[in-house]
């Protein structure tokens, strides 16, 4: 047993921090006004070159082949800076690990290295429907055969980067007569198909920076080829394929939480009242004492999760309790650093606002803290049943 | 809108206060009756040789207390003026029993015994309520007095929370009963002369309806004490019970064939909103004894309550206090003003918060105070064990928020806890 990371992992949490604080933290703010958009998608180009978009991913097919830890270090380190951004590269990893994983040659060759090289600033998935967020299984989303083809109809909600992505993952249901998730099948879609029509963006609390949109497939039409995995499997894969983005995810709420109250902490040391710095208040030094061992306990979590699925060990229940704790604690660290920065910190002159914004989305997608918690519970039962 | 008091009972406080000075602190200071609450309490109340039950010598030295608080017309406070009783109110006994675990351990309040100089008495409460005129005949002077007692056989081995899936049935034989299962947890039932039996006489597991409550003497043939239970806190009072083709007349019945599960929604809803009065008692000790400590010792050559370390955990317990004090106070109010059963949620609420809050004041309490609040020289421990069997007891703190969650969200009726008949 060992803690230290690997020289390799250390190599790409180094790149990823200087590049975080050289190139995302001075623009982060200004990356949530509309009229930013070219330059997040510049930033998202100059990721793919470092290697980011595919650190999980074989290099045959332009991934980097560090392994799930360094993606995760490399997230955190992202989000540090900037969520909006980290949060594209979270999906664009899973989105190429889940076609590396289950689709064909032909998938492969053709979408992972579009992605991995930042010709496409970003792939996307189509899960989540406006009366099926939690429970998948109750998409309307159908795909029906005809002839050599699929033709899809219904409507996706909450698509990250749904307005800039070069291709969708779209789940939809091909067995209208199975129970429900039993029927669904996933298919590719091309962002330039003539069926797919993008919504206008969500305006969010937070993460604003990056897009997030309701996606209309009408009367659309994809080849037999497009079809990812196999028929009517697609509920196992929405629910298992995807369970890295949760690692992704807890990593990025580290990165939020840890910043904002690094933040917090040096302000505490400027701060005089009462004729003495405020970091000289007991009531002042238990907060940050309790946040950080948290944030400390979170961090261990995730890269345990992190380093299951490295080693290809089963990592659900580790993927899910390291999201839970990860995001609520992140939340809790961003309210904390509020509180220490007082008035100042809920001005827009700091951060520290942007990252309470920022922080509040993980712990409801990629998985709500409630459906982490029904898995955790559902893994625990598992094991002694 | 007035948060004010009764005077009256502003009063009976003071007159409570100056009872105990008088007639209980000089019982507790004699003949070394001092270490049944000192360091030496457990030892001291507990007869460990004979199955961890309280020893002789403690139930007889309550019972002195009780006498003398039912002599200085005390003890029946809750009850009618016909039977002895002051027509005490549920906000009254609300804040007596307050103020009572206020004034920590002592001769005048003994929860762990549910004891009391101003009684608890459920059993008469019921009796009164319930009770067939020769069962009044029977009963209400020994319950009154504190000298009687029936015990409460409702949980089972197999069935706590879900009360009404009870195995112990009852089949009609001559002009009785018979009674086969058994019964858990029956507090009291050391000494106690008759066992308030639940047993189920129709329907199904689960209904409301056909539960059935008799008045069982423990010297019935076939009814056998198993064991007595030990527990977190000792001594221990709490029996497991056995009854074998148990015969009982028709008129052991108590509260109506088949309309026992009123009787036992009576009884919690009764003894939750007192309990969670008495838990705000001990809490606000907890709190009160820290905040004393904390003033005149001085590690570090400075008084530990300088330290924000120190005050804000207490700050955030007093604040739950408050918070919990008021709707204790509005609670047993509306029980007075709309009826017992009004705002069983509520008392649910003051239940499951108050024992938790209690749990965690000792908690805290003894972290103020260090080793020294770790030893049986302080009595935290001892709060912090008796309360958390409250977490427990008349209904788990999952119970008491199954009730809120059901009138919350409709699935039970906010009127009539399930079995009972306004």
């Amino acid at each position: 047993m060992h803690f230290a990371l690997s020289a390799e992992q250390n190599l790409i949490q180094d790149t990823a921090r200087r590049y975080a604080e050289s190139a995302l933290a001075p623009i982060a703010a200004e990356l949530e006004a509309p009229t930013a958009r070219p330059l997040y998608l510049a930033r998202l180009k100059e990721l793919a070159e470092l290697g980011f978009m595919g650190l999980n991913v074989d290099p045959a097919f332009g991934g980097t082949g560090a392994g799930v830890v360094a993606f995760s270090v490399a997230i955190t380190e992202i989000a540090r800076a900037c969520a909006s951004t980290a949060v594209s590269m979270s999906v664009n990893n899973l989105v190429c690990e889940v076609i590396q994983s289950i689709g064909t040659s032909a998938q492969k060759e053709r979408y992972i290295p579009l992605v991995c090289g930042g010709e496409f600033p970003c792939g996307a998935f189509c899960l989540s429907e406006a009366g099926a967020g939690s429970d998948p299984s109750r998409m309307r989303t159908r795909a029906v055969r005809d002839g050599d083809a699929w033709v899809l109809d219904g409507t996706k909600m909450w698509i990250t980067s749904g307005e800039y992505a070069g291709f969708f993952v779209v789940w939809a249901v091909t067995d209208l007569t199975a129970a429900p998730g039993k029927g669904i099948s996933c298919f590719i879609v091309d962002a330039d198909n003539p069926g797919v029509r993008v919504g206008r963006a969500e305006r969010k609390m937070g993460q604003r920076a990056s897009a997030t949109n309701p996606i209309e497939f009408e009367a659309c039409r994809v080849p037999a080829s497009a079809m990812l995995g196999r028929e009517n499997d697609g509920f196992r894969i929405a629910v298992g394929e995807l369970t890295g983005g949760r690692i992704g995810i807890a990593s990025l709420a580290l990165g939020v939480g840890g910043a904002a109250i690094d933040y917090a902490r040096r302000y505490t040391t400027e701060r005089e009242q009462f004729g003495q710095r405020i970091a000289d208040f007991q009531g002042i030094q238990f907060m940050l004492a309790d946040t950080y061992t948290e944030l400390e306990a979170a961090r261990l979590l995730v890269l345990h999760a992190a380093w299951l699925k490295e080693t290809q060990a089963p990592y659900a229940k580790a993927a899910s309790m390291a999201k839970l704790f990860s995001t609520e604690a992140a939340n809790r660290a961003c309210y904390t650093a509020l509180q220490l920065m007082g008035g100042a910190g809920y001005t827009e002159e700091y951060p520290l606002e942007r990252y309470a914004r920022d922080a509040r989305v993980t712990a409801i997608y990629e998985g709500t803290s409630e459906i982490q918690r029904v898995i955790i519970a559902r893994e625990l039962l598992k094991e002694v049943s | 809108m007035n948060f004010d008091l009764p005077a009256e009972l502003v009063t009976y406080l003071a007159e409570l206060d100056d009872f105990i000075e008088r007639e209980i602190k000089p019982l507790e200071a004699a003949d070394d009756n001092i270490r049944f609450f000192d360091h030496r309490r457990e030892h001291a109340r507990t007869d460990w040789d004979r199955d961890g039950r309280p020893r002789e010598d403690w139930e007889a030295l309550l019972a002195e207390a009780r006498r003398r608080a039912d002599a200085a017309g005390h003890y029946r406070y809750a009850f009618p003026k016909e039977f002895g009783g002051r027509d005490g109110t549920n906000l009254g006994m609300a804040v007596i029993r307050e103020h009572l675990a206020g004034r920590g351990l002592g001769l005048h309040c003994d929860l762990q015994n549910e004891h009391a100089i101003v009684a608890n008495n459920i059993g008469l409460l019921l009796m009164l309520h319930y009770g067939s005129d020769a069962q009044k005949a029977e009963w209400v002077e020994p319950l009154a007095t504190g000298q009687g007692f029936i015990a409460f056989g409702i949980t089972e081995p197999d069935h706590g929370s879900d009360a009404t899936h009870m195995e112990t049935s009852a089949v009609r034989d001559g002009a009785g009963w018979r009674i086969n299962g058994e019964k858990t947890w029956n507090t009291g039932i050391h000494t106690a002369p008759a066992d308030l039996i639940f047993a189920r006489t129709a329907g199904k597991a689960g209904d409301g309806d056909g539960i059935t409550a008799f008045i069982v003497p423990t010297a019935a043939p076939g009814f056998k004490l198993e064991e007595l239970l030990w527990t977190f806190n000792m001594p221990t009072d709490h029996g497991r019970i056995s009854l074998t083709d148990v015969w009982v007349p028709d008129s052991a019945i108590f509260g109506g064939e088949g309309r026992g599960l009123q009787v036992v929604q009576h009884f919690f809803n009764e003894n939750r909103i007192r309990q969670a009065a008495s838990s705000l008692g001990a809490a606000q000790y907890c709190i009160d004894e820290a905040i004393a400590y904390a003033q005149v010792r001085k590690p570090f050559g400075k008084p530990l309550a300088s330290n924000q370390g120190i005050q804000f955990p207490l700050v955030e317990l007093q604040t739950q206090c408050e918070m919990l004090r008021a709707l204790i106070h509005k609670t047993a109010w509306m029980m007075d003003t709309y009826g017992a059963f009004t705002v069983s949620d509520k008392v649910s609420m003051c239940n499951y918060w108050g024992n938790r809050l209690c749990c965690e004041a000792a908690d805290r309490a003894m972290q103020v105070h260090g080793g020294l609040g770790y030893s049986r020289h302080k009595p935290f421990e001892h709060i912090y064990r008796h309360h958390r069997r409250y977490r427990i007891t008349e209904g788990t703190e999952e119970i008491q928020m199954r009730r809120i969650a059901g009138y919350l969200f409709g699935f039970m009726k906010q009127r009539a806890p399930k079995g009972v008949r306004e």
